[in-house]
């Protein structure tokens, strides 16, 4: 199925009826095995591939499975979703360059787009998870980024030395406004506004340092003065200085006055902190003084040769040294003196417009990138650092983007150094800096983080939400049993575009859910909430389906406010939504019982606050205090009685429904109706004062039920990194681990004597979290506790190639039945299923081996060794890289030398001798072992002193020759009662999946909670069915090229 | 820059070169004559002697003429074909007096009547970068057997220096002590050192392994001037290895010889920088930098060598080193590599042997890291480093020279050169580019202007590897009129690369003479600067000339060229066929006139698909032949259909269309279609052969789906005679010797047509696929040249190299009168038009020339052909048609060598029922060409005619 990645059971020899699955990923209806030879549980089996426009069932229908019909998977391949990614304009890390320390902790990648939405990164060891979008608004656009940090006063006295404070956020767009962000909520917290045109670019002072740089020796004011300014330039040819001072932004002056030409300020920097560098649409470089706000110089680079336009100065840029560049629209880059302002250089690399420049901290490396999609890099010959004289050449060029690179962003410390580019290819590729001959580049993902769909299940309907719209699609079931010749007919229309919901007002969507049953959607903006009702009607004839909407009134404690996120619990019962400032609340819904009339959204919201985390914030990440706390998941358990959220620090927070649904009291039981926390006002801010310690008595019960904390949330602990994925994982009665009723009859002893402890949820309560470090954890939320599977296999054990995977999981979803609990994890370019009913295999032979075994052991430990040498090293070399791409292997390197040289005198060469050229490369560093080593010593310990999990899976380990293919151990043991059922698998075959959803079928809830009806179910239709949305960069539409010149794939 | 321009200079000083070089040639043989009891002997003897050799030394002649036939046997011939035979030979000879001196006076100078095989001359210029001497005014260059050296100021070749013939140079270099002194090597292992602006050979080394290359240093010791030679042996095929051998400058005589490298995969590419202290080497994607340990003066200096590996194949490279100056360290050098990869891509490694060192020394030092400038598609076959070092200079298979500024990223262009840039040198004074070229020229340009001053062009063969695989021959015809003029159907672009295929698609006429390209025109659209590689990779195909003819005035040229789309993109229109090319193909038959004024072959028709309408598949040209006494042309298709195509001058209103100079216009057409009889009408023919008797009377065609061969008179396009020829599944080579038609299918026959006899046959032992016939009207020879079956080798290491043997016959013997074997393969054979001899061209594209050349015309009367002059009496062709039943046309079993005895049953033939015409008359030459003929033609027609009529 995937080609390569499968597991050997997919790919053996014996596929002999199988409807040509690897050969293309247009086919139809394709059965990756025949059941005849495998009747055992099977993964897939059939893709929708709608991305293929004729569609005939009739020659691959794959026959009907004829047993445990649950474990088969559908999979809807969509490409028919048009989510419009938007083109790069402005990118800005928040902390300058360092080479002398490793990466700060509050380092973040600010990536302006065209819509006005504003991304955060965190570049982080290298991983680059996107953790939040600030969202823009109808005909918005971020043209420019800057941040800057605050100055606190230290504990110290002196008050020379500052410590570095709040880091800010500033951004300009088609306007002449500078705009401020509030980092913690996500929306703009204030404005600068003017009198001058609209603002072209802008550019913040450099930070004020006690040491000084070379311009600071002139700065009278250096002590006064601390902060930092901003520069903006203005259409109209002026220079505005706004101050940041007090946490403040306020117009300050006017630099330059416009001359009488007017020409537009293209681009701002700062060579010092008294000096700015403009450049202008009048083929001018104009460099002024701050403090007397005079033109220092006119540097004229001259009309263009051909047409006698003006030369536009698309970029400035001054190296630490002084020396500035400019790249210009003739893509000439040109190199000035600092001192005299004379020109250097003129290097001729770009066939088209350079529009950004960037350099290396050290100022030895420039990079530029252009109009005509190159990213040229640019060296300094050998020559002294400070020489003025020294001579730049290129040293190589590539094409990474596939349109316009527009912005270009560098930073460096000791273990990140990567160059970010950015265009209207709407892709972000990071490119290594230090590590630029060593390592590959990488595209990160033009997709956003957290999937923007939703889906009903039961209804068959999913929705995509982007800028002001959402769209919802059915999917009709593409299974239909070969009795049926009708279906092909139907064929055809397997999906349908059903309705487009667009949302007035300016501001863009930041999250929209559709029930599970299909029956609500709503919608959320930084303003408010909207609940819509769809009902759903098929005609009869043709079943064709047709769809009404209506909008719900709402409670104004739901509807009056933004949100950032919304859930549905599984029943459809409480709406979830997370307000921007990270307050989480929670509405019932209830319907009314006449079907014509608008349900109610229950007259009261409950309120959730999270504890205030107690742990000190590091003071590293201090610059981001707030922000940190922005929830990204939520995630309710299968019977709806669990709530959990986790956010950016790594916190995961829980809540559990109290007591029982007495719906015969009527909705609100009136036990605590005083408590007014439904009114606007509390709900605005989060109550920072609030206790931590405080009784959860707080929230309103309705029906007799009642959300409070989970009493042992406390000993949930922190994560080391942003949370990406939280999940309960479905309830299945029937599975034999399934232990939750004895522990929770344990739990309230042990833990809350509370006298309502029998009112507590006794479903399933283990949660999966997944961070932005790719570790994988799984608790038992009531005990507060890690669960079994996560006892016994932490996250090291998950399989090398997933470990080696980069892009960031987006999301997961269940596939559970009696037999395997299928957690399938993706990110924009993979999919992985782990299958939590069994253990991981062991990566390293078991210490238990067998005497018998122990030679054909050895033998194959060594290979396995040296594999997983290699895997290490590879691993390592990751970690050690640059951040971006992977270290190029030898053989594709294209510059610089090979790693080793060999010298030798002799003609025989008997005396040569190697000579390691490049240490990094190659140096396989032996620390790090010890504590993988001190984790399998205490799983094995765990794995055979413990009950086995579901079948007899120590043993196998314990009694199995460790094989050379981990997945062949596992797919094919045949002393395995899981037989064939693989515990992992990884498919690369998806690329560019903008969400999966699960569709259809009983839905990954239903079926476990009612174990007979699923044992009646013989229809093999009723299998587990997703769709998987991909949104290619080729599908993305891209406005023509200027520079239509050689347009072969680079 | 055009051709057209060149060969106009070279126009200019034609008549002042030709005596030079003809003095020049008598210094050579001067020079060839002392060698021989020089000291060289010795050497000449070490080589292994082929073994041919001792059937062309004298002592063999003697057994030759023994064998020759007896005279009753060869009185068949009539005399008064004897006669005019003779008068013919009157009239070519005073021709050829006119047209060139030098053969008279080599005629004086040689033995008599000695068969011989000249020395090779034009040829392909080495695979080495060309040398600029003496402020650019020479230039040299080398070819197999010789060094030669032109004058930038007029391209014309001053000197040649020549080695012996079975020597193959390799490499040459210039000397460091003395400017006027080039070192050559071959591969035989001899190093020679010339004085090449007078031409005397000053030392020679013989060295026992091969060389592959040499370079050569001088340096100062103890006051004595040691010069060093750097030599790049060839030890296994794979395995080189680098020595050093010095010797004092005063003697020759070898001091030390030290092996310092070896290496696999070594190429012969040595660059000796700052007096021999480094060297770079390289072998696939190692470089090899050398650097010497102690002063490198001392002959005894030890190198440490440094390998690195780069990324990517180098396909091309130069070094260059200049004074470094840092801020810590004092003056040093720096070494600065460019290399040019297999991918396209110029890496460029600055101060790479310091840098290296230092990273050894501390390797927390700066990576080593290159530039790469990316701009040739395929591989880069040429890159250099400006004097100054601040561009380079590189050339590909793009066809353009591209000039990157390094310093501010500029790229400058020449583009549209005729081919592939296979070297190119900056000269030592920086004002010259030299550019060699991949289809065999070389052209120097000026730095400043990049304009061409000078051009050197030989031969454009294609490369012999490549020709394994094609069983074409390669189109060369020499101008009748104008007997220096060869012209050749070339491709555009030796092909080495993926763009070019090797097809032909010019027409080049070399001046065999000045040795010198006279001009070069397209005859099909070639891709050579265009876009030649299709949307999916795919090289874009280019039509093939297949076959070139010149009228019999020189007038006319007729070609005939094939297209075929790549069989990938037929497969899905043609999803029945196995066979696709069929129904795409493309042939068009081209006819062109002779523009005196600018030498160029002006378009005048061109006939698409011909004979097209008789069958849905397109035939394709077999074989083009043009009569020999009037403006007149035939062609077989693979229909087995003959056409004869004529000339017609244009009416419009019953008036002659004339151009702007008042000459009339004309246009081709078929005046005659023959449909061939049976055989050939069901099977069609892939391979056939046309050839027109002397006079012009009849046309005799063979095929390979028929035995027969069939005597059509062009002129009613009647059969008019078929005779039982070549053996089956084999087509005849055919040519006519007066009227002897002589075939070649398995064997060699001789037949008198006029007799319907058999003369002679002689089994050739060889593979027929390489053979050549050509008949010479004037001396009455006919030479064969067959390729030697590989066992016929003797040496084993020769083995895969092939030999070809070549035979000289007259009609009066069986056995060659004159016989050689030569290594290689033989391209093409054509008999000179105007003197006796035949003129040779080999695969290594060199022309030699198969000559007697004591033999004057008259003398040759005497000799060679008294016995024609006892024919009996003159033969109508229709008493021997009527006469003939061909049971007595079987082989003469004692005159033959060997005989074909399974053949003999086959021998029966129908008779033929046609009535022959065998005078034309004169007034069929008045009625039909007298208003289109100039008085010249129309008086050689009559003569024709009369001849003709003669000879039947």
């Amino acid at each position: 199925m995937s080609e390569g990645r499968a597991p050997p059971l997919l790919s053996s020899p014996t596929t002999t009826g199988c409807y040509s699955a690897s050969s293309s990923t247009r086919s139809q209806r394709v059965k990756s095995f025949p059941r005849k030879l495998y009747d055992g549980p099977k993964i897939w089996s059939n893709i929708n591939d709608y991305s293929c426009t004729s569609l005939h069932h009739g020659l691959t229908r794959p026959e009907p499975p004829k047993r445990h019909s649950s474990t088969v998977m559908d999979i809807h391949r969509c490409r028919f979703v048009p989510y419009p990614s938007q083109a790069i304009n402005a990118l800005a890390f928040s902390q300058p360059s360092d080479t002398q320390r490793r990466c700060p902790a509050d380092q973040r990648l600010a990536i302006g787009r065209a819509n006005g939405d504003i991304e955060i990164w965190n570049p982080a060891r290298g991983l680059w998870s996107q953790e939040t979008i600030f969202r823009g608004g109808k005909d918005r656009s971020i043209e420019g980024l800057a941040w800057t940090q605050d100055l606190q006063d230290a504990a110290a006295e002196d008050d020379e030395i500052k410590e570095a404070g709040r880091l800010r956020l500033f951004s300009v767009g088609l306007s002449s406004a500078v705009t401020e962000w509030d980092m913690a909520r996500g929306i703009p917290l204030r404005h600068a506004n003017g009198n001058f045109g609209a603002i072209w670019c802008l550019a913040a002072q450099p930070r004020w340092t006690s040491t000084g740089g070379d311009g600071e020796g002139h700065d009278r004011n250096r002590i006064s003065r601390q902060d930092q300014y901003l520069a903006a330039g203005c259409e109209d040819g002026t220079i505005v200085l706004f101050s940041t001072e007090d946490g403040d932004l306020r117009y300050l002056r006017t630099i330059a006055k416009p001359p009488t030409k007017k020409p537009r300020i293209l681009s701002l920097t700062w060579k010092d902190r008294n000096t700015i560098i403009a450049g202008c649409s009048d083929s001018n470089i104009r460099v002024y003084d701050i403090r007397t706000r005079q033109t220092l110089r006119n540097m004229t680079l001259g009309k263009s040769v051909i047409g006698g336009n003006e030369t536009l100065v698309w970029a400035v840029k001054c190296l630490p040294n002084g020396t500035i560049l400019s790249g210009d629209s003739a893509g000439d880059l040109k190199i000035w003196d600092s001192n005299n302002y004379s020109l250097v250089q003129r290097l001729h690399c770009h066939e088209a417009d350079i529009l950004d420049i960037t350099a290396n901290a050290s100022g030895s490396t420039i990079i530029t990138g252009g109009a005509d999609r190159r990213t040229v890099a640019y060296k300094s010959m050998s020559g002294d650092k400070g020489d003025t004289t020294r001579r730049w050449t290129q040293v190589m060029h590539r094409r990474f983007h596939k349109h316009d690179v527009k912005a270009l962003a560098s930073f460096e410390s000791q273990d990140l150094s990567v160059v970010v580019s950015g265009g209207l290819d709407t892709a972000p590729v990071v490119m290594p800096l230090r590590g630029w001959q060593k390592e590959y580049h990488r595209t990160l993902s033009h997709l956003p983080q957290s999937p923007q769909l939703s889906s009903a299940p039961q209804a068959r309907l999913f929705i995509g939400w982007w800028e002001r719209q959402i769209s919802i699609w059915h999917l009709s079931r593409h299974a239909e049993p070969p009795e049926a010749p009708e279906s092909l007919t139907n064929s055809h229309a397997s999906h349908k575009l059903l309705s487009q919901l667009f949302l007035k007002g300016e501001e863009n969507i930041t999250s929209a859910q559709i029930s599970n049953d299909g029956r609500y959607i709503a919608v959320a903006t930084v303003s408010n909430v909207k609940i819509f009702r769809l009902r759903l009607q098929r005609s009869p004839p043709d079943r064709r389906v047709t769809i009404r909407t209506k909008k719900i009134e709402t409670l104004p404690s739901l509807g009056q406010f933004g949100a950032r996120l919304l859930a549905f619990s599984p029943d459809t019962r409480w709406l979830c939504s997370i307000r921007l400032n990270n307050e989480i609340t929670l509405v019932r819904i209830e319907d009314s019982s006449d079907s014509k009339a608008p349900p109610h959204f229950g007259k009261q919201a409950v309120k959730l606050n999270r504890i205030k985390s107690k742990t000190s914030r590091d003071t590293n990440t201090a610059g981001l205090d707030g922000y940190l706390d922005t929830i990204t998941t939520t995630s309710f358990s299968a019977d709806s009685r669990l709530l959990a959220v986790g956010d950016l620090s790594g916190r995961i927070a829980t809540w559990v429904l109290e007591g029982l649904e007495r719906s015969s009291n009527g909705f609100v039981n009136g036990i605590q109706n005083d408590r007014g926390s439904g009114s606007p006002q509390s709900a605005g801010s989060l109550s920072s004062g609030e206790s931590s310690s405080d009784e959860d008595d707080d929230s309103q019960s309705i029906h007799g039920q009642r959300w409070r904390k989970n009493p042992a949330g406390a000993y949930l602990p922190n994560l080391d990194a942003a949370i990406l994925v939280l999940a309960f994982r479905p309830s299945t009665h029937e599975n034999p681990t399934n232990t939750a009723r004895s522990e929770i009859g344990l739990h309230p002893t042990r833990h809350t004597p509370h006298p309502r402890a029998h009112d507590l949820p006794a479903g399933e309560d283990r949660l999966i979290a997944m961070t932005a470090e790719h570790k994988l954890v799984e608790y038992r939320v009531l005990q507060g506790m890690l669960s079994e599977w996560s006892r016994r296999n932490p996250a090291s054990y998950l399989p090398q190639h997933f470990k080696r995977i980069r892009e960031r999981a987006m999301g997961c979803f269940w596939d559970a039945s009696p037999l395997h609990h299928r957690l399938w994890l993706y990110g924009s370019t993979w999919m992985f299923m782990l299958d939590l009913a069994q253990d991981l295999p062991l990566e390293e032979p078991s210490v238990t081996v067998g005497m018998d075994d122990v030679q054909q052991a050895q033998q194959s430990s060594k290979q396995n060794k040296k594999r997983k040498r290699e895997e290490f090293e590879a691993e390592k070399l990751r970690q050690r890289g640059s951040g971006a791409g992977g270290p190029v292997p030898l053989a594709e390197s294209y510059v610089g030398v090979r790693n080793f040289s060999r010298r030798f005198q002799s003609l025989t060469q008997d005396d040569s001798q190697m000579i390691q050229l490049d240490e990094t490369r190659s140096a396989a560093s032996e620390e790090d072992e010890g504590s993988g080593l001190g984790v399998t010593a205490l799983t094995q310990l765990r794995r055979r002193t413990e009950q086995p999990l579901v079948n007899g899976h120590t043993e196998h380990q314990a009694n199995g020759v460790p094989s050379l293919l981990r997945e062949t151990s596992h797919t094919n043991a045949p002393q395995s009662k899981h037989g064939d059922e693989p515990a992992s698998f990884l498919s690369l075959r998806y690329r560019s999946i903008l969400g999966i959803v699960s569709i259809g079928g009983a839905g990954d809830e239903n079926r476990p909670m009612d174990p007979k009806n699923h044992g009646d179910k013989s229809d093999p239709e009723s299998g587990f069915e997703v769709a998987i949305v991909e949104r290619p960069l080729w599908d993305v539409d891209l406005p023509p090229r200027f520079d239509g010149d050689q347009d072969w794939e680079t | 820059m055009s051709n057209g321009e060149v060969s106009n200079l070279k126009r200019a000083v034609d008549a002042a070169f030709g005596s030079e070089r003809n003095e020049h040639k008598s210094k050579q043989s001067r020079r060839k004559r002392s060698k021989a009891s020089g000291p060289q002997q010795d050497s000449a003897q070490e080589l292994n002697s082929i073994p041919t050799k001792s059937q062309t030394s004298p002592s063999r002649n003697g057994t030759l003429k023994a064998l020759q036939l007896p005279k009753a046997l060869q009185s068949q011939s009539p005399a008064e074909n004897a006669l005019s035979a003779s008068q013919s030979r009157e009239l070519g000879g005073q021709g050829l007096r006119k047209h060139s001196k030098k053969t008279s006076r080599k005629q004086k100078r040689s033995l008599p009547s000695e068969w011989s095989i000249s020395a090779a001359e034009a040829g392909r210029f080495i695979d080495q970068d060309p040398i600029l001497m003496q402020t650019d005014r020479y230039l040299i260059l080398a070819v197999r057997t010789q060094v030669l050296v032109y004058s930038t100021q007029n391209s014309r070749l001053v000197r040649s220096l020549r080695l012996d013939e079975h020597e193959k140079i390799t490499s040459y270099t210039t000397c460091a002590t003395n400017e006027n002194c080039i070192l050559v090597s071959t591969y035989s292992g001899l190093v020679v050192q010339w004085d090449w602006t007078t031409g005397q050979e000053i030392k020679q080394w013989r060295f026992s392994a091969k060389l592959l290359a040499i370079s050569e240093q001088s340096g100062i010791q103890d006051d004595t001037i040691y010069s060093t030679m750097l030599l790049i042996h060839e030890v296994t095929s794979k395995t080189r290895r680098v020595s050093l051998a010095t010797f004092q400058d005063s003697s020759a005589e070898i001091i030390t010889n030290k092996a310092i490298l070896e290496e696999n995969q070594l190429t012969s590419w040595i660059r000796v920088l700052d007096k021999r202290r480094c060297l770079v080497l390289y072998a696939y994607n190692k470089l090899f930098l050398g650097q010497a340990v102690r002063r490198p003066e001392d002959p005894a200096s030890v190198y440490t060598w440094r390998e690195i590996a780069v990324p990517g194949r180098i396909t091309s490279i130069d070094a260059r080193s200049h004074s470094s100056s840092s801020s810590t360290n004092k003056k040093r050098l720096a070494i600065d590599i460019v290399i040019g990869c297999l991918d396209g891509s110029i890496l460029i490694y600055d101060d790479i042997l310091f840098k290296l060192i230092n990273k050894e020394k501390n390797p927390r030092e700066e990576d080593i890291a290159s530039r790469r400038l990316h701009w040739h598609r395929n591989e880069v076959l040429t890159v250099k480093w400006s004097l100054d070092g601040n561009y380079i200079i590189s050339g590909g298979h793009e066809t353009v020279m591209v000039i990157w500024q390094l310093d501010t990223g500029q790229q400058q262009f020449l583009p549209h050169l005729s081919a592939a840039i296979q070297h190119l040198i900056v000269s030592d004074t920086g004002s010259s580019y030299a550019l060699h070229l991949a289809d065999n020229s070389v052209m120097v340009l000026s730095t400043s202007e990049l304009e061409p001053f000078a051009y050197v062009s030989s031969l454009n063969l294609q490369q012999p590897r490549l020709h394994g695989k094609q069983t074409r021959r390669i189109q060369a015809i020499l101008h009748h009129t104008d007997p220096t003029s060869l012209l050749l159907a070339v491709p555009a672009d030796v092909p080495s690369g993926a763009a070019s295929q090797g097809k032909a698609t010019l027409l080049q006429t070399y001046d065999i003479g000045a040795q010198q390209q006279s001009h070069r025109q397209a005859l099909v659209r070639n891709n050579i600067t265009a876009l030649n590689v299709d949307p999916s990779g795919k090289p874009v195909q280019e039509p093939d000339v297949t076959h070139v003819k010149i009228s019999y005035d020189g007038k006319w040229l007729a070609t005939v060229d094939e297209w075929a789309p790549p069989a990938d993109d037929l497969k899905t229109l043609y999803p029945a066929h196995d066979d696709y090319t069929p129904h795409a193909k493309e042939t068009f038959l081209k006819f062109w006139a002779k523009n005196t004024s600018t030498r160029s072959w002006q378009l005048v028709t061109k006939i698409e698909c011909p004979h097209s309408t008789r069958s849905t598949i397109a035939c394709s040209i077999l074989y083009l032949e043009a009569n020999p006494q009037r403006t007149e042309f035939a062609t077989i298709l693979s229909d087995g259909s003959i056409y004869i195509w004529t000339a017609k001058s244009r009416h419009r209103n019953g008036l002659p269309v004339k151009d702007q100079s008042g000459s009339p216009l004309y246009t081709w057409s078929y005046t005659q279609t023959v449909e061939l009889l049976i055989p050939l009408k069901k099977l069609t023919p892939t391979a056939s052969a046309l050839c027109y008797s002397p006079d012009g009377s009849v046309l005799a065609v063979s095929s390979n789906k028929s035995s027969f061969i069939h005597f059509i008179d062009p002129l009613t396009g009647n059969v008019q005679h078929t005779q039982r020829g070549s053996h089956p599944g084999l087509f005849s080579y055919l040519t006519f010797l007066n009227h002897h038609l002589i075939t070649i299918s398995k064997d060699l026959r001789v037949y008198n047509t006029v007799s319907g006899d058999l003369l002679y046959a002689l089994a050739l032992n060889s593979s027929v696929s390489g053979v050549h016939l050509a008949a010479n009207q004037l001396d009455q020879t006919f030479a064969v040249v067959c390729l030697l079956p590989a066992f016929m080798s003797k040496e084993k290491e020769d083995k895969d190299k092939a030999k070809s043997q070549i035979m000289l016959f007259n009609l009066k013997s069986a056995s060659p009168i004159f016989r050689k074997i030569v290594d290689g393969t033989v391209e093409t054979l054509l008999p000179l038009p105007s003197e006796s001899g035949y003129l040779i061209i080999n695969d290594e594209a060199e022309i030699v020339y198969l000559k007697q050349p004591g033999n004057s015309l008259a003398k040759r009367n005497d000799v060679g052909l008294p016995a024609l002059e006892d024919a009996p009496k003159r033969m109508e062709l229709e008493e021997i048609i009527g006469r003939r039943s061909i049971e007595g046309a079987g082989p003469v079993g004692h005159m033959v060598n060997s005989v074909e005895k399974e053949d003999e049953s086959a021998q029966k033939m129908q008779p033929i029922g046609y009535t022959h015409k065998t005078q034309s008359s004169l007034s069929d030459v008045f009625n039909n060409h007298a208003t289109n003929l100039p008085v010249r033609e129309l008086f050689e027609q009559v003569v024709a005619v009369l001849r003709g009529g003669s000879e039947g």
